[in-house]
């Protein structure tokens, strides 16, 4: 849930970059530090977290909702993908508002992407949450090499969840905006759910 | 609850006000009323539920006046065969009564099922809130609650049991088995191009999981007869996933439904621009 800074009027929405080792997370945090309007953003930072590195950035949107009379922000995660750092990434999730599920297309990762997946939900059970009920959204990466599986065969294997999906080659830009983007809408859009009920309850 | 306070109502009334309608018009009426009241106010309950409600209600409105009727005929000393007419009568006409609201009420169901289904709506959203604001009072992230069972997530990587088999080249399986475990046939079979037929059930349960490990052994009964020289348990290949994912019929990618999440509903303002990407991305 979105955390609230009363003394800067901003409410801070985490979205965490999920997906098995080297499935390009970090690639996709970096080329949006790079293309977000330095003012706009803050530092990129790498957390002191055991293993790949855990990289963090937060950005004000261009059009900043306005809600209770707060800023919204985001703030950009990723998590360390390797097998062996699951207490790594249960402790990034918590407090998450959104997340992207990046997945490696490539054949011989697609093992690592069901595994990276069930981790997740595993994981998101810790804090009593689960894909139901935080927004995700769906990166395929890697969709220029040509080893790369069929879209519809992945999402098989991730057993079709009904949320939007995103073709991306992360190392040109390619789609990272796209999912981005999207992700931050529905998490927006579930703030917005609770400025609403908010409102009906306070005029009622 | 609600049961017990219509009761109440209903003891009331029967014991205060006067009947302006006679029966066939006024139980109806009333009955109707009663299954709009309950709907409101315990929207989860079943229809079934419902019904043993008003039934419950009937006999017990039934019950009181009829023992009403017969302390008054006995207080008066008058003959119990009048007051037992009367209880036909009335019986009769409590029946048709309750055919008028059942056949009524069947096309009013889904409304009252509609208008209970938002009511719960309201209370989640309202409940969500009250979270919502205790995270702003502590000035701290709270973690949500879920109706999602581990259980079924679990569910969801389960193999579906496909029937039938698939081919594929004997070229491709030579190439992932170690050259000391390979028989005659499957040098024959790869240097002419051949197919070989593999059951579906093979793969079943290791494919959703995005790769196809075997023992050498547990593809020894599905091989053709001289195609391994030796299997044992302890040696493992990896069947190339594109080459079998490429032969599977479209069927064998039927996946178990995964409902639509709630938050996937929530209305999303497309006209928003969060930032500004740079020209080219």
């Amino acid at each position: 849930m979105a955390s609230i800074n009363y003394a800067q009027k901003e409410i801070a929405c985490k979205v965490v970059y999920y997906g098995p080792g080297m499935c390009g997370k970090t690639t996709n945090l970096l080329h949006l530090h790079r293309s977000i309007d330095a003012e706009m953003r803050g530092e990129l930072v790498a957390l002191a977290t055991p293993g790949e590195k855990t990289l963090f950035f937060d950005f004000l949107p261009v059009s900043a909702a306005n809600l209770y009379g707060f800023n919204t922000k985001f703030q950009l995660y990723t998590v360390p993908g390797q097998v062996t750092y699951n207490s790594t990434r249960r402790l990034v999730l918590r407090g998450v508002d959104g997340i992207v599920f990046v997945c490696d297309s490539q054949w011989d990762k697609l093992a690592e992407n069901v595994e990276s997946f069930l981790n997740l939900m595993e994981n998101l059970s810790t804090y009593n949450h689960c894909l139901e009920n935080v927004p995700f959204v769906i990166q395929f990466n890697k969709r220029d090499l040509p080893n790369a599986a069929p879209v519809d065969f992945i999402n098989y294997l991730l057993k079709r969840p009904p949320v939007p999906q995103f073709e991306a080659v992360a190392t040109e830009g390619r789609g990272v905006f796209e999912t981005l983007e999207c992700v931050c809408r529905y998490v927006l859009a579930g703030l917005r759910r609770h400025e609403l009920v908010t409102a009906t309850a306070g005029g009622s | 609850m609600a049961t017990g306070a219509l009761l109440c109502l209903q003891l009331a009334r029967i014991q205060t006000l006067p009947m302006p309608f006679p029966d066939i018009v006024s139980i109806p009426i009333e009955l109707l009323l009663y299954l709009a009241f309950l709907a409101a106010i315990e929207p989860r309950l079943k229809w079934w539920a419902l019904a043993l409600a008003i039934l419950g209600l009937i006999g017990m409105r039934f019950a009181i006046s009829s023992a009403a009727a017969l302390a008054l005929q006995i207080q008066q000393g008058q003959d119990l065969a009048h007051w037992f007419q009367q209880l036909e009568s009335s019986l009769a006409v409590r029946g048709v009564a309750l055919g008028f609201v059942i056949v009524s009420f069947l096309p009013l169901r889904g409304f009252f099922i509609e208008e209970a289904a938002d009511l719960a709506a309201s209370q989640a959203a309202a409940a969500s809130q009250k979270g919502l604001e205790e995270a702003a009072k502590t000035g701290q992230a709270e973690p949500g609650v879920t109706d999602q069972p581990p259980e079924r997530q679990d569910k969801l990587f389960e193999g579906v049991a496909l029937p039938g088999t698939f081919s594929i080249p004997a070229q491709a399986l030579v190439s992932c088995i170690p050259p000391e475990y390979l028989g005659t046939q499957a040098q024959e079979l790869a240097s002419t191009g051949a197919d070989v037929e593999l059951p579906l059930s093979v793969i079943t349960a290791e494919l959703p999981r995005g790769k196809l490990e075997f023992a050498l052994a547990s593809l020894k009964e599905s091989l053709p007869g001289n195609f391994l020289a030796d299997a044992p348990d302890d040696v493992f290949v990896d069947l190339p996933l594109d080459v079998v994912v490429s032969r599977l019929p479209k069927g064998a990618f039927v996946a178990p439904e995964w409902p639509a999440p709630d938050w996937l509903k929530l209305f999303v303002d497309s006209g928003l621009a969060l930032f500004s990407p740079p020209s080219g991305t």
